[in-house]
């Protein structure tokens, strides 16, 4: 496996989300406040977690960042620019894979830069680093139904960064694994984020999962959609399996159990 | 990533070569080969059995069940010296040319009802109806006006095969998962994109079981229309055939027929397999 880091010529973008909130009007109800005002600042480089129940708020935030989403009152930024539509520069991974099962694996990964018309060698080469990175270089030539889960969400991984994008985007892409895979795919996705330093905003209920991960937690909470409190993670890096049984790392995890009690997040304690 | 690619154990490179137990193993793989063939001959062995038997014992007037020797004689005498050729050739020709029209009415109206919401409205419900009416009903209409050649065959039979393909063709541009979508507008496609890389081979893979109905259908309505009247075809043959009372020719006939149907549908399946899969998903 190669230990080389892999060469990134884009700089490093912040992202600014400036009391940005999301209200969806629904026929003949009152309107539905899915994200209150919302204020945020990711620096670059930075690995940010969004975590929280269902509906509070925390895909809709992640679409509203990437431009797939439309900001009812607000704005947000990414380095100079501001999100009105979706952007080559800020890259996605879903919950599901979504590879589509007509390609290839290869041709799966160079979707984007097909789709944007800038394929080059340099994208081929980076993306056959990027596969081999992950373990995968023998399944180029396979098609998304041959591998096994954790195998297609690499897949996805590797296309979301073998375009090149400054910031990575990430919605439960986790969540549907198992426990083992989930956590293998963690230590991978360090590597390669210290190999291709990106700007990624992560979205998860996983709290371990955040902490293990981050640089900040975002705590989120539902009724209406709002980040309740920001949470610094101080532990070391690079982070190792071993840290998941430290003392420091449930520490962090009360930390942020208690930032959800105090919303009323937690069963039964609202 | 140890864990996803499989490395060879260092037992199987220093223990010693042991022979493998070749043949049990090929006896086993020939029995795998040939066991779904051979039970696949049951049902026409069945078959040919109890017609042999019912028309031995001559428990049916020959004239409605002609004994399978008969037939095969019938076969000899018409198909194997050729006599038939012109009007097999005719079917098949009358068939693929049903199916593709098909095809391409099917496809483009298709799209169209996907895409323009308005033509969909304002035609879907009229589309509905011509598939309910029976289409066979006005194939003398048709021989009347446009003579004995193909081309009442080829309306009546693309007219039966176009509506499957349309409605596969509607169901597959329309199913788009929402990751997909998400993901095709995150990495910044246009609609001609999606519709490259996204709904057209989703679609396909409606298309093509769709065919198999399609092909069906033409054989059918082609049949028909030579039936009422054509210069050449299996069905005139048939028409012709049972005037005189020459049964076993007939059933010849049907024989002829049922094999065409199997191959044709093998063509769609191996045409299916045979287009690499950005065409043909699988």
């Amino acid at each position: 496996m190669s230990t080389t880091a892999l060469p990134d010529t884009r700089t490093l973008e912040s992202i600014t989300v400036a009391g940005a909130s999301k209200v969806y009007d629904v026929a003949g109800a009152r309107s539905l406040q899915a994200l209150q005002p919302t204020e945020l600042v990711v620096r670059p480089g930075e690995f940010v977690s969004l975590v929280g129940p269902s509906g509070c708020g925390k895909t809709t935030l992640l679409k509203m960042i990437a431009g797939l989403e439309s900001i009812t009152v607000g704005s947000i930024d990414v380095g100079e620019r501001r999100v009105v539509r979706p952007d080559p520069s800020v890259s996605l991974v879903f919950q599901r894979p979504a590879l589509l099962k007509w390609y290839t694996v290869w041709d799966n990964v160079l979707l984007p830069a097909k789709v944007n018309r800038c394929l080059s060698d340099e994208v081929k080469e980076r993306a056959a680093q990027l596969l081999d990175y992950v373990g995968l270089a023998d399944f180029r030539d396979r098609y998304p139904g041959e591998l096994s889960g954790g195998m297609q969400q690499r897949v996805s991984i590797v296309r979301a960064l073998a375009a090149e994008p400054t910031v990575l985007l990430m919605d439960e892409p986790f969540s549907a694994l198992d426990e083992f895979t989930r956590e293998a795919l963690h230590d991978e996705l360090l590597r390669l984020w210290e190999a291709t330093p990106k700007t990624v905003i992560f979205v998860t209920h996983n709290i371990s999962e955040a902490v293990y991960l981050s640089d900040r937690v975002a705590v989120m909470a539902p009724r209406p959609g709002r980040i309740q409190e920001v949470v610094d993670v101080t532990l070391d890096r690079p982070r190792t399996p071993a840290l998941r049984s430290t003392p420091e790392f449930f520490d962090h995890i009360k930390q942020i159990r208690a930032h959800f009690a105090q919303a009323g997040a937690l069963g039964g304690t609202a | 990533m140890t864990a996803t690619i499989p490395t060879p154990s260092l037992r199987d490179d220093t223990a010693p070569a042991a022979p493998p137990p070749t043949r049990p193993r090929q006896r086993r793989t020939l029995a795998r080969l040939v066991r779904p063939v051979a039970l696949r001959l049951v049902v026409p062995a069945v078959v040919l059995a109890v017609w042999w038997f019912v028309t031995a014992r001559e428990m049916v007037s020959v004239l409605i069940v002609p004994p399978p020797d008969a037939v095969w004689q019938s076969l000899n005498d018409y198909l194997f010296s050729g006599l038939w050729n012109e009007h097999v050739a005719a079917t098949v020709r009358g068939t693929l040319l049903s199916v593709l029209l098909g095809l391409a009415l099917g496809v483009g109206i298709g799209s169209l009802l996907a895409f323009v919401g308005a033509v969909k409205a304002a035609t879907y419900p009229y589309i509905l109806a011509f598939q309910a009416f029976p289409k066979i009903a006005v194939a003398p209409l048709f021989v009347v006006w446009l003579g004995y050649g193909d081309a009442p065959k080829v309306i009546i039979g693309a007219s039966i095969a176009f509506f499957p393909v349309v409605s596969a063709t509607m169901a597959g541009l329309a199913d788009v998962d929402p990751d997909e979508h998400a993901l095709m507008r995150s990495i910044g496609a246009g609609r001609l994109q999606e519709l490259r890389h996204l709904r057209l081979p989703r679609a396909m893979s409606y298309i093509f079981p769709s065919l198999d109905v399609a092909v069906v259908g033409a054989l059918l309505g082609v049949i028909t229309v030579e039936i009422v009247g054509t210069e050449f075809g299996l069905g005139r043959v048939i028409a012709e055939r049972s005037s005189y009372g020459d049964s076993p020719a007939v059933y010849a006939v049907l024989v002829i027929l049922a094999l065409l149907g199997a191959v044709l549908h093998a063509v769609v399946a191996v045409t299916r397999r045979v287009l690499p899969r950005s065409i043909s998903p699988r």
